[in-house]
């Protein structure tokens, strides 16, 4: 991890309401080596499509960026004007979303949609950027790409439109992808093979990807490194092999124990492990851990002081007071 | 090929329905109180034996189904029939007005999709703002308004206090001006009749732009569209239009044949040359042939007009078929 592709520091995003102030993301520090895959997880609400559109500025009006820096090319995204963003999305930054079937506009052709991207951008002629769009295309797998780009969105399946936004995604060489739940929608088959074709393009682009899901399956397969999201903040950051080996957290561990497994032993309790409670109300945060209401091992200091981020080992970080040595 | 196929299916409907319109307006009329005869005699009265004379003239004295008989077989021959009245032949009559009515319904119309929609648009872009609660009162109070009402009010205000435009008719006919001096005259004329309309039409395409594109504008693809890089305009109008466009089409559509309900109204009140006036004198009169003659030329151009919104749509909407 020689040089970073995004460096975010004390990102703290709200949302406030007509019936109070919800503090969605708490101090995020995340930073994404250039050509690095970054798997960031966590239950529905737990910050992580909040940090993903903080970083693209492209939050509801009833969003702000309370505090914390986007370090970005030399540029800090927080403070960045609207033009300066349009600038960067889609060209620096691309996104791709979780609902395919839905991401692309129903009454116009794929091959425009990409090209778009790159006219925009890239300053090209409309027929440079359509022969242009069929390239991406073939490398993104569409068979008969040239043929492609002119079907509308309604005539390709699933996995082909989310091939079209990676194509679209990919259009302008950014420097960073975000991946919000990209294979969620898709049927198990089409998710391997997406996922492989991401991890094959982010490695050939040398782009940074950070790859958003609540499949630690996805991760393990995909990611070098990940980062746990619980309740706006990170609470454990480790590299791929060594968070599946050993991971410190109460709640990473509670994940990891809430996945069916394949090999279990047939006689033991066959029960599906679940985490107990719930999420915490991020209008109405209790003082302390985040997690203590739903932790075994819970104890007096974590109901006064909030755990901060500490190192354990190499690239291995956790929040929380067990590992507070 | 499809669309041929398609387009002639469409057409073959409309005969059905055309035989329907014929059958059900006939009937109608027919069942309405009172008739030519009395409108032709009027108040001073005549022989019973004039009278006889002139039913039977009419073929009014023969049974309601036979006269029925005779007048689909010359609608189907393509003859309309003559107006009771003047003598002339229907199709003549219309036709000499139908290019009156449509200028004013199509300059009315157009005037009203294109004020409805760029406020609604505008009224979209921030919900709840002072400028979109500022629409919203101005829609609602145009659609609430009568047109008859907001025509003599156009006139008080426009033709008369401050005599900016004429008050009545479709041209200046003592200074009988041709070529583009009468082109001018006439938009001249058309100013105060089509607004009016306009101002009425335009609340609902209003109403509908607005909430069509504020469900649009939270569709995922038009967040991918921001993450492009895009701008907000061409977000909105080259991503967001186009899909909120369509239910505004449909009611456009929909709203046609209301359209010559309120052209009815405002002709008679703006003096307007058009069909509007020829129907209500038509019905005053129970001049049978030319009534007739109207709705069925209506119902034709209603049938026709959903036609072209059909085609519209589909031009608009890649997922629709021709099927």
């Amino acid at each position: 991890m020689t040089s970073l592709a995004i460096d975010i520091r004390g990102l703290r995003t709200e949302f406030h309401t007509h019936v109070g102030i919800v503090k969605s993301v708490r101090g995020v520090d995340m930073r994404i080596g250039a050509g690095e895959i970054l798997g960031l997880v966590g239950e529905s609400g737990s910050g992580k499509s909040v940090t993903a559109h903080s970083i693209m500025r492209l939050l509801p009006s009833i969003a702000r960026i309370m505090d914390g820096a986007i370090l970005f090319e030399g540029k800090d995204l927080v403070a960045s004007t609207e033009k300066e963003m349009r600038e960067i999305r889609g060209n620096r930054i691309s996104m791709i979303f979780q609902e395919p079937m839905t991401s692309l506009n129903p009454v116009l052709r794929v091959g425009p949609q990409v090209a778009e991207v790159l006219r925009l951008h890239r300053g090209m002629a409309r027929k440079e950027a359509l022969a242009f769009a069929a390239e991406l295309f073939s490398r993104v797998g569409i068979p008969d790409a040239a043929r492609r780009l002119e079907a509308y969105p309604h005539e390709m399946s699933g996995g082909m439109r989310q091939r079209v936004m990676i194509a679209m995604a990919l259009a302008c060489s950014p420097k960073l992808i975000i991946a919000d739940e990209p294979t969620t929608a898709l049927d198990v088959t089409i998710q391997a093979q997406i996922l492989e074709l991401l991890r094959d393009l982010v490695a050939n682009a040398d782009a940074a990807l950070l790859l958003i899901t609540h499949d630690l399956g996805v991760v393990s397969e995909t990611a070098d490194r990940v980062a746990v999201m619980y309740a706006g903040q990170i609470v454990e950051m480790a590299p791929v092999e060594r968070f599946f080996s050993t991971p410190l957290h109460p709640y990473s561990i509670g994940l990891m124990r809430s996945v069916p497994r394949l090999d279990e032993d047939e006689q033991g309790d066959r029960t599906l492990y679940a985490i107990g409670g719930t999420v915490p109300n991020l209008m109405n945060l209790p003082r302390g851990c985040a997690f203590q209401s739903r932790c075994a091992h819970v104890h007096e200091r974590c109901r006064i002081e909030e755990p901060a981020m500490r190192p354990v080992a190499d690239g291995h970080e956790v929040r929380c007071w067990l590992h507070d040595s | 090929m499809s669309l041929i196929l398609y387009l002639l299916k469409r057409l073959l409907y409309t005969l059905p329905l055309m035989a329907g319109a014929i059958a059900i307006i006939f009937f109608l009329i027919h069942a309405a109180p009172g008739d030519p005869v009395d409108y032709l005699i009027g108040e001073a009265g005549a022989s019973q034996e004039v009278v006889d004379r002139l039913r039977a003239q009419m073929g009014l004295d023969r049974p309601v189904i036979v006269q029925f008989g005779i007048y689909a077989f010359e609608v189907l021959a393509g003859n309309l029939g003559y107006s009771v009245v003047s003598g002339a032949p229907v199709l003549t009559l219309i036709l000499e007005r139908f290019p009156a009515t449509l200028l004013l319904m199509a300059t009315q119309y157009t005037l009203a999709a294109i004020i409805g929609i760029t406020l609604g648009v505008v009224s979209a872009r921030r919900p709840n703002s002072a400028t979109d609660n500022v629409i919203t009162f101005f829609s609602l109070a145009s659609f609430a308004i009568p047109v008859f009402w907001l025509g003599q009010m156009m006139i008080l205000i426009f033709g008369y206090y401050l005599d900016w435009f004429p008050i009545q008719g479709m041209t200046n006919l003592r200074k009988g001006y041709t070529g583009f001096a009468y082109v001018l005259d006439v938009a001249y004329h058309l100013t105060l009749p089509a607004l009016t309309l306009a101002i009425y039409n335009v609340g609902l395409v209003l109403r509908l732009t607005r909430s069509s594109v504020i469900q649009v504008t939270g569709q995922d693809y038009i967040k991918v569209a921001r993450a492009k890089g895009l701008s907000e305009r061409t977000v909105l109008f080259k991503h967001a239009l186009r899909n909120a466009l369509l239910p505004v089409v449909t009611v456009i559509g929909v709203e046609i044949p209301g359209l010559i309900a309120g052209a009815v109204l405002a002709e008679t009140v703006f003096g307007w040359p058009g069909l509007g006036r020829l129907t209500l004198d038509a019905i005053n009169a129970r001049d049978y042939p030319l009534l007739m003659g109207m709705f069925l030329f209506i119902c034709l151009f209603v049938i026709l007009a959903n036609l072209v919104v059909d085609l519209l749509y589909a031009a608009l909407d890649p997922r629709i078929r021709y099927s």
